[in-house]
């Protein structure tokens, strides 16, 4: 299973460098080889960041990811694992969100190559960096 | 090729392959995505001082308002 961050994602939309190694992962979930996970948390982050640009994009995209597969986690079992995420580590809340889910799931975790996950998963989570 | 169908029948779209939307927002988005989503853990950061501070701090604080 691949835990999506939202950087990952909204730098694909944006055409970063790192967008064609995510999008061979999304080219992964939409076939059905690989089961693709974002939290609502990191689901909601991509969203505003379209939003505030128009809110008809950020419908479009978000219908996009789910046309692909994309499962959206629920907080309801992961809040208490990101609340403790961010009490020992100092990374932003989403990011938080995307460690937690990894860990509840037992994904691996897709985030950019300067993320702060990088430094926060430790050992907790093998990690795709794109 | 894949279509989504919303409601009854009514809604039909042609959703690209992840492929074809890679980009897509290319011209639409100017800044970075790291710089996107950092302004709003500045805002979050800046919450959470906030909510951190002792109760009678903040308490004191609304009263000299």
């Amino acid at each position: 299973m691949l835990v999506f961050d939202s950087e990952p994602l909204v730098g694909y939309f944006r055409g970063e460098p790192s967008a064609a190694a995510t999008a061979k992962l999304l080219e992964q979930v939409d076939s059905g080889k690989e089961v693709g996970t974002l939290s609502t948390v990191n689901a909601a982050e991509v969203f505003y960041v379209l939003h505030r640009i128009s809110p008809a994009m950020a419908e479009e995209k978000m219908r996009r990811l789910q046309a692909w597969r994309m499962r959206f986690q629920s907080t309801d079992a992961v809040w208490r694992e990101a609340a403790k995420i961010k009490a020992s580590t100092a990374i932003p809340l989403g990011d938080a969100y995307a460690l937690a889910t990894a860990v509840i799931l037992r994904g691996v975790l897709v985030c950019s190559r300067d993320s702060h996950l990088r430094r926060a998963a430790g050992s907790r989570v093998r990690l795709h960096v794109v | 090729m894949a279509y989504l169908i919303e409601g009854d029948f009514v809604y039909l779209e042609r959703i690209p392959s992840p492929a074809e939307e890679m980009g897509s927002l290319r011209d639409a988005l100017e800044k970075p995505a790291r710089e996107l989503l950092r302004e709003a853990d500045l805002l979050e950061e800046e919450k959470l001082r906030r909510l951190a501070r002792p109760l009678s701090r903040r308490r004191d604080a609304r009263l000299r308002q």
